[in-house]
């Protein structure tokens, strides 16, 4: 794959959280359109990363490339307002406002009200059980509500390179199936995706590519088809070989 | 009747320059986790402004809330900027003890300057509004007053339509439940934050005006402000909006029951007392989470 | 506040001992009575400051009406030096002992709060304290004139020579509160203290009792307090409402902050700090406020800390660099983890 093709480039990433470091040099390219499944095991820095390249954890050396452009001095703030879109780990809603103030956040760079009432539109039309619960405090909504209000919130505006962290996470497995419909939905369409997940179940279904994240650096890549069929990395992150029919949860 | 009448009237007032003051403070808490000392200096400087403009430049009571607006609003960034930006982000020390201490100092600044600049007299500050306006048999009210409770509603009318329905107002509620979402969906917080403090310093500056032209203009004018403010945010339940204005006038009743039924030298020992026992079985206050508060 | 990770080993003792020598020999070879007298306060003011920080700073509770405590100790061992024959130094601990009194009393109705609530509890019962003080007409307390001609520890003593025995006792309790309060800084008390200020349901949840060991902390912070307030009364002859005041309150706590808030040093610092600006300016008392103010600003801008959290940073990373190590955590970090607490406490 070219280099300037690639919408996003992290190139020797180093970060981490005062003392302790994560993630000690990683290299990853995302292409235009292709949707990248992150795994791994747990606290190896899959998170770490995603916070990285949206600017919420500093990195202390590296460089991250949005379109060629250098995303290093940029706070998250402005990597918001340049199109990359996170969706974190647990939802982090804002609790005391409704559904739709809540999606409406999701919009905040776009400037116009005509834009950010058709956005409101879409996430409506992508998950219409929300519709019903638009006034709704956002704190008193059920898991599977609240992932979904988390999924629309991130889907408001065109991402230029949409970041998702862990979406089956604390799900009951028929909400999980809901989650994922709309998540194939958008790695069939032409965003840039960047996922990360436990659940092999689903990757297979919705990956052109899946990394190998261990103690901080990229250690495997390749089809999904491969890495699923390659028995070290099923049994060490996914916990058994997978089959079509019944995936580890 | 006449006396329940006094009561209401009194509480409404009351409760309308509290609510004013303190929702400012509750916005700056809920927003920036700030206990602003300050704001008792903002309601002084009102004062002043007031002073200046009615008595001094002869301008109306319009431009003297005006004036009075845009002074507080920059001096209420200039404290953000001074004694909470500096120490936002860095871990290590209490960071509620202590910004409640650097907003405290710059209050101690703000008293001392306007000491030694206008010296410790009182001012008397000419009416905004004349004349009385007769409520009932034996209970009236200066006109003054009527336009402070007008105004202090108004305001905070308008706070509330600016929270619940512009985008800037709904992405401050938002930073105040959780900042970092709120950057990843491109919110400038380190903007936000001295804009905010500045919007509910103002909104003490206006209080200010309004007090310093019912009793007077002087660098102490601020001090029971303050206290009043802190215990009706503490009251109506930290960060609540609604709350606070509901413990504006639930304060502004207990005090002038107090002050009309026993006598105004008792009013504010009866009502530290009224607080004390509220603060120790319901600490959280009215509206506030019960872990708020509690061990 | 150095845990066993910054253990700086003997080298401050020695240099906190050759300080408190060096000050010990002073008034030998300078007898400007004006300094003297300025620095037996500052002594003075230094065990109320260490008795505060312990509260505010190392417990972390916000309490905000510890002058009142203060006064305590200096009116009742003032009332008792002029009304007992109680030997002066037994009223001095008498002072103590009613305002440790006074403390358990104030901390039970704050013991399930923390935080801003603490504060105006403790606030309104300074103020409280106060008022009936100043209100008083029985002549037990002298109402807002205080109570005079306190004949304190040397009243039969001459003048140069009390003044030097002031001096004397009261660099010796500063040292000797300082020393206290370090020593149960590294304490389980002071372990747990802290703890429960930095992860109160962590530390709750390994045993630590937040309500017990708070009241502990109030009664200790209280004795030493009412310590002070005796020391203040004898030496100065008398005692009155005036050191109550919202600008004493504000002035100490300002030290108390730019001294360093939960650090041993930090009140000493603090309070020194206090006493040469005070010197500095003392023919334009007007402005006093506007420079601490604005000093309190610029300090903790700069050290959140505190110049005692500073300079503590700044010596561990020159040791660390004598040693040829890496640099310990930057100013601003997290220097310790209260994990230690869990392990120490039953």
């Amino acid at each position: 794959m070219r280099a300037d093709c690639a919408v996003l480039e992290v190139r020797g990433l180093v970060a981490g959280y005062g003392q302790t470091t994560v993630l000690r040099g990683v290299d990853l390219e995302l292409a235009p359109g292709e949707s990248l499944v992150l795994v791994g095991p747990n606290g190896h820095g899959k998170s770490t990363l995603l916070r990285a390249i949206s600017g919420l954890v500093a990195a202390s050396a590296g460089d991250i490339r949005l379109d060629g452009h250098p995303l290093g001095p940029r706070s998250a703030e402005q990597r918001a307002a340049l199109g990359v879109v996170h969706i974190p780990q647990g939802d982090h809603l804002f609790g005391d406002l409704t559904v739709e103030e809540n999606l409406l956040m999701g919009a905040f760079p776009r400037s116009s009200w005509r834009e950010r009432r058709a956005a409101l539109g879409r996430a409506y039309e992508l998950f219409p059980h929300l519709r019903g619960r638009r006034r709704q405090r956002a704190r008193t909504l059920s898991g599977g509500e609240r992932r979904q209000v988390a999924l629309g919130r991130g889907l408001m505006r065109e991402a230029s390179v949409l970041l998702v962290d862990e979406p089956s996470l604390g799900l009951a497995p028929v909400v999980v199936e809901a989650v994922y419909e709309a998540i194939g939905a958008i790695a069939r369409s032409s965003t840039s995706l960047l996922l990360v997940e436990e659940s092999f179940a689903h990757i297979d279904a919705i990956a052109d590519r899946v990394c190998v994240l261990e103690l901080g650096r990229i250690v495997r890549s390749g089809l999904a088809a491969e890495l699923g069929a390659d028995a070290t990395v099923a049994r060490s992150y996914l916990g058994a070989l997978p089959s079509r029919d019944s995936g580890p949860a | 009747m006449t006396e329940l009448v006094a009561i209401l009237v009194s509480a409404v007032v009351l409760g309308s320059i509290y609510g004013l003051v303190a929702v400012g403070m509750t916005l700056i808490y809920g927003v920036l986790r700030v206990f602003d000392m300050s704001q008792g200096s903002m309601v002084m400087v009102g004062g002043f402004v007031g002073w200046a403009t009615l008595q001094s430049a002869h301008l109306g009571a319009v431009p003297a809330i005006g004036i009075a607006f845009a002074v507080t609003f920059v001096l209420g960034v200039a404290t953000q900027l001074i004694s909470v930006q500096p120490l936002l982000g860095r871990i290590g020390f209490d960071f509620e003890m202590i910004t409640f201490i650097t907003t405290f100092a710059v209050a101690m600044v703000l008293g001392n300057v306007a000491l030694e600049v206008f010296g410790p007299r009182q001012r008397n500050v000419p009416p905004l509004v004349h004349g009385t306006l007769d409520v009932y048999h034996g209970v009236s009210l200066p006109w003054q007053s009527v336009a402070m409770v007008a105004v202090s509603i108004a305001a905070m009318v308008a706070l509330w339509l600016f929270l619940a329905r512009s985008r800037y107002g709904i992405a401050i509620r938002a930073v105040a439940q959780d900042p970092d979402a709120a950057r990843l969906m491109g919110v400038p917080i380190r903007r936000m934050f001295p804009l905010v403090m500045g919007l509910a310093s103002a909104l003490g500056g206006v209080a200010g005006v309004f007090l310093g032209a019912q009793f007077f203009a002087s660098p102490t004018a601020g001090d029971l402000p303050l206290l009043m403010a802190l215990i009706v945010v503490v009251f109506g339940g930290l960060g609540s909006l609604p709350g606070t204005v509901y413990a504006a006038y639930a304060i502004g009743l207990t005090q002038s029951a107090a002050a009309v039924l026993i006598g105004t030298t008792w009013s504010l020992p009866i009502l530290y007392a009224v607080i004390l026992v509220v603060l120790v079985v319901r600490p959280h206050g009215l509206a506030g989470h019960p872990s708020q508060a509690r061990l | 506040m150095s845990g066993p990770r910054h253990a700086r080993g003997v080298w401050p003792v020695l240099g906190g001992g050759v300080v408190v020598a060096l000050a010990a020999m002073l008034p030998l070879i300078w007898s400007n009575g004006y300094a003297i007298g300025l620095l037996t306060t500052m002594f003075i003011t230094i065990v109320l400051a260490a008795s505060w920080n312990f509260l505010l700073g190392m417990a972390g509770v916000w309490n905000f009406g510890q002058l009142a405590l203060y006064a305590a100790g200096g009116y009742a061992a003032g009332a008792l030096m002029l009304h007992t024959s109680l030997p002066p130094a037994l009223a001095l601990v008498g002072g103590g002992l009613a305002s440790m009194l006074l403390a358990v009393v104030v901390a039970v109705p704050t013991l399930r709060l923390f935080g801003i609530y603490t504060a105006l509890v403790t606030f309104a019962f300074a103020e409280v304290f106060r008022l009936v003080i100043v209100n008083d007409g029985s002549g037990l307390t002298g109402g807002p004139y205080g109570l005079p001609a306190i004949d304190g520890l040397f009243g039969s003593v001459a003048a140069p020579s009390a003044a030097r025995a002031y001096y004397w006792t009261a660099l010796a309790v500063a040292v000797a509160s300082v020393g206290a309060v370090a020593a149960i800084v590294r304490s389980p008390l002071g372990l747990a203290l802290r703890a429960l200020r930095d992860s109160l349901p962590y530390a709750s949840a390994r045993g630590v009792d937040p309500l017990r060991y708070r009241v502990a902390a109030f009664g200790l912070s209280g004795f030493l307090a009412g310590l002070a307030g005796g020391l203040y009364a004898s030496f100065n002859g008398s005692i009155g409402p005036e050191v109550m005041g919202l600008t004493e309150m504000s002035i100490t706590v300002t030290m108390l902050v730019v001294g360093g808030l939960g650090t041993v040093m930090g009140p000493v610092l603090g309070t020194a700090l206090l006493t040469a600006i005070e010197a500095a300016i003392s023919g334009h008392p007007a402005i006093e406020l506007t420079i601490l103010g604005a000093i309190l600003l610029v300090v903790v801008t700069l050290f959140p800390r505190g110049l005692a959290g500073a300079t503590s940073a700044g010596v561990d990373r020159f040791a660390a660099w004598l040693r040829e190590e890496d640099a310990p955590v930057a100013e601003n970090e997290e220097v310790e983890q209260p994990q230690s607490a869990g392990t120490l406490i039953r």
